[in-house]
């Protein structure tokens, strides 16, 4: 079916969605994603975290489920991680584009189900975003893919296109917010009022951050800032100050935690907040720069060209046609709506999963992960797991650090379920090892939020006749403030 | 408009608190309800970290003076002598070897000085050959002080006997010069650290001092986390726990403990958490005179009860350890393990209080390895 400029003019709400718009927002996202991605790796990589994290490691924690994903060894690794760059240099360039999308996805998506040591909330972001990216027409302008095969050029896409990345930043950000509406974030001003005075060496502010108000302060102007931003963002008026808070934010936020990438990534992924305009001239911008250094046989993101009066004028590009870029085939259109909104739906559902569970989500941790509550705890632990061979009723303690990474052992020590799974797996190990009978338990203390440090899970319990899963932990024992 | 001017306004606002707020505190650097960390670091600095080093520098350098007498004149009043150097020098090594960052980091000085149990029979092939590199990793526990308690306690059962292996006329000369070669090396890097941390040497007091913070690289950071490898490792596991058979599967490694042969290891622990306490608190190495410590920054963080309760909990270590039998380590734990596991289960909870309460009050990571987090 050929869509006509009639059936746009009609105020459906389908309308809304497939409303045709400019593609340069997409495609400025999709350089700056490639970008920020290739940038993340050589980091990555230049930490030596590909080694420290993915090949040191003698036991990794999968993610139920994900027991299949398994590191592949020493070069293995880094061949993944190069093919994963390569992949992200492809969005970037918009070469093969749906191919290094894919590829970028898969590959990303696989480190990060090796081991839940090493989970990031904006790692499931990246995870997200290379997923949409995959189906997203990014590469239909200002590509290298376009250069080769002009024909699939396209000026135009429809507005769900358009809108999705940035309401994939909306729901982290609300998400964000809503989490800090709790009371030790609002009443306690904690973690905050722990962490902002261990940076007190800071230059300038510094010293400030020592003062208890002052965490009173961040914590509710960044609940406020997590809630509302996207609006400020979408509101033509207050877009550019929002944008200012944005980098303000997230500076602040770079400045004062170890988060890596995470605030940069933001930084420049709510530039696609701001109107087709800016985008369009940033991307002939970089065409005019890349004519002067390549010829006349650089890429470029589009020959429009503005009239007097400031108005793109269509007709003096003989190539262009209005319809193009229009949704030529519905149905798939609608398969694609349909796919999109049980993506959104189900990450809408994930953060409120923790109402399904008893207790006190940051103390117990069920449903914590892929929710986006990003700096909200400050917490500690130390997990001393204690073998009993049930025949001789011998007890000996196991030295984690045996089997696991400082960092393994850090992240292990306060969360439930990774405590289950390395008990079970000193279990194997320890039958491999020719033990028969032996009962695992372990003695562990957890202080959560500037509290004294209390037994977190049920010592009498042996782990080893626990199965692992979805359902309520009992062993875990009951928080007190 | 209104949105407009809210927004303008709250990002003024913010501005103009952390502006205010760094103004009205520049002068003197601290804050009412903050905690001057220079003030405590110059105080561990100053009267516990570089008196230590000091301490352990003079009493190395004594030890290596006892043992070229005794290579000069092989007899039992010489080898009492250089005994009682060793003695001390070990005890003194016991302030200084949670230290183990900076520039003992750099030298890798725990290494150098104290890794047991000793390797006899290392010793005794580089003995033999005469060709060896004290700095060789296959020679990191055929040196240091536990090579010399094997030297000067292990090879005889007597003092006369000790003094006839090292006059023994095949390899007696070898064996005093072997004992020189690993009390030079000792006195060597103890030097290097001292000369690194002084004022009038590479000054790292200075940088130890301006790294406030708590970061991964701050000085605090760096101290802390280099206590808690210290203590979990070679402290709790090292001296106590692996001898008590906590790390195989329950079977006891009586030999395992310190100082084995000179028969010091009870001694030393409790000599190693009394230094402990004492940096705790931020008291002077010499005079335990009180400055600010660990447990004041506590203080002024509104954490009085842990503070105190991280204190009690050395005593009761201390209290714990010299209760023990007035035996060797090593038949203590033959005979009454239990007793010494006991004690063990007490330096644990010190490790929960210190590693998760304290570090977690502080704002410290504790983190061998740098990452990122959220």
């Amino acid at each position: 079916m050929q869509a006509t400029l009639e059936n746009y003019s009609k105020p459906y709400i389908s309308d809304l969605l497939t409303r045709k718009v400019s593609i340069a927002p997409l495609v400025t996202f999709r350089v700056i994603f490639g970008f920020m991605m290739l940038w993340s790796i050589i980091r990555f990589a230049a930490n030596g975290w590909i080694k420290s994290l993915y090949i040191e490691p003698t036991y990794y924690f999968n993610y139920f489920g994900f027991s299949w994903v398994t590191p592949l060894g020493g070069p293995g690794m880094y061949w993944l991680f190069s093919i994963m760059a390569l992949a992200a240099i492809g969005i970037m360039l918009g070469a093969f584009y749906r191919i290094s999308a894919a590829v970028f996805f898969l590959t990303f998506t696989y480190v990060e189900l090796i081991d839940k040591t090493n989970y990031l909330n904006h790692y499931y972001f990246v995870s997200l975003v290379a997923l949409l990216m995959v189906f997203l027409p990014a590469q239909k302008s200002f590509s290298l893919d376009t250069w080769i095969n002009p024909k699939i050029k396209k000026n135009k896409v429809e507005a769900w296109v358009r809108w999705i990345i940035p309401l994939q930043l909306a729901i982290v950000y609300f998400f964000a917010g809503v989490a800090k509406l709790n009371p030790d974030w609002l009443f306690e001003a904690q973690p905050l009022k722990i962490w902002l005075p261990s940076k007190s060496d800071l230059p300038l502010i510094g010293i400030s951050l020592t003062k208890e108000w002052v965490a009173y302060v961040f914590s509710w102007f960044g609940a406020l800032y997590d809630l509302t931003i996207v609006f400020f963002l979408l509101y033509k008026r207050t877009r550019i100050y929002a944008y200012l808070a944005v980098l303000a934010f997230h500076i602040m936020t770079a400045l004062l935690f170890q988060i890596g990438m995470f605030p940069y990534i933001m930084m420049l992924s709510t530039l696609v907040f701001f109107p087709d305009k800016y985008h369009e001239k940033a991307l002939n911008y970089l065409a005019a720069l890349q004519a002067k250094i390549f010829g006349k046989q650089g890429v470029k993101f589009s020959s429009r060209r503005l009239t007097n009066n400031g108005s793109i004028d269509y007709n003096m590009h003989p190539t262009y046609d209005l319809n193009r870029g229009l949704g030529k085939d519905s149905k798939r259109q609608n398969v694609a709506l349909v796919l999109l909104s049980t993506f959104l739906v189900i990450q809408l559902f994930l953060p409120f999963r923790y109402l399904m569970y008893p207790g006190n989500l940051f103390w117990t941790e069920q449903g914590y992960r892929f929710s986006w509550r990003v700096m909200l705890m400050e917490k500690a632990g130390y997990a001393i797991f204690h073998v009993k061979d049930n025949k001789t009723g011998k007890r000996w303690e196991v030295n984690n650090r045996d089997y696991l990474t400082a960092n393994q052992e850090k992240m292990m020590s306060t969360q439930p379920d990774m405590i289950l799974q390395f008990a079970q797996y000193l279990e194997q190990v320890h039958q491999a090892k020719g033990s028969g009978d032996i009962s695992i338990f372990v003695e562990s203390y957890v202080a959560l939020n500037g509290r004294n440090s209390r037994l977190f899970i049920d010592s009498q319990v042996d782990l080893t006749q626990i199965e692992e899963g979805f359902e309520h932990k009992t062993w875990i024992l009951p928080f007190k403030q | 408009m209104k949105v407009f001017s809210s927004i303008q306004n709250t990002i003024f606002a913010v501005f103009f608190i952390l502006l205010v707020s760094c103004d009205d505190s520049g002068e003197n650097g601290t804050t009412t309800d903050g905690f001057d960390q220079e003030a405590l670091l110059s105080n561990l600095g100053e009267n516990y970290i570089i008196p230590a080093y000091t301490n352990l520098g003079g009493d190395i350098n004594q030890l290596e003076t006892s043992v070229a007498a005794f290579a000069n004149t092989s007899d039992i009043s010489n080898l009492q002598a250089v005994r009682g150097s060793f003695e001390v020098a070990y005890k003194s090594w016991q302030s200084c070897s949670m230290l183990e960052f900076g520039p003992a980091d750099a030298t890798i000085l725990r290494g150098s000085m104290n890794i047991y149990p000793t390797n006899t029979t290392q010793i005794e092939s580089n003995i033999e050959s005469g060709n060896y590199n004290l700095d060789a990793a296959s020679n990191a526990s055929a040196k240091g002080l536990p090579a010399m308690d094997y030297l000067l306690y292990g090879t005889g059962f007597d003092e006369a006997e000790v003094v006839a292996y090292f006059t023994d006329e095949t390899f007696g000369a070898a064996r005093l010069q072997y004992l020189q070669n690993i009390a030079t090396d000792m006195r060597v890097k103890v030097d290097a650290v001292l000369q690194e941390w002084v004022p009038s040497g590479g000054n790292y007091l200075d940088t130890f001092v301006s790294s406030t913070g708590t970061s991964v690289g701050s000085s605090l950071g760096l101290m802390v986390n280099a206590l808690m490898l210290d203590y979990e490792r070679f402290v709790r596991d090292g001296k106590i726990g692996i001898p008590a058979g906590v790390r195989s599967a329950g079977v006891t490694r009586p030999t395992a403990v310190e100082a084995n042969y000179s028969e010091m290891s009870k001694e030393l622990a409790v000599e190693c958490l009394n230094a402990y306490q004492k940096l705790y608190l931020g008291n002077a190495l010499q005079t335990d005179a009180s400055g600010q410590g660990l447990d004041d920054y506590l203080t002024a963080l509104g954490r009085e009860q842990l503070s105190q309760d991280i204190d009690a909990q050395f005593t009761t270590v201390i209290n714990d350890l010299s209760a023990l039998e007035d035996r060797p380590l090593s038949v203590t734990i033959s005979s009454n393990n239990q007793s010494v596991l006991d004690v063990y289960a007490e330096m644990q909870k010190l490790v929960v209080l210190l590693k998760v309460d304290m570090t977690s009050a502080l704002g410290v990571l504790i983190s061998y390895q740098d990452n990122d987090g959220d």
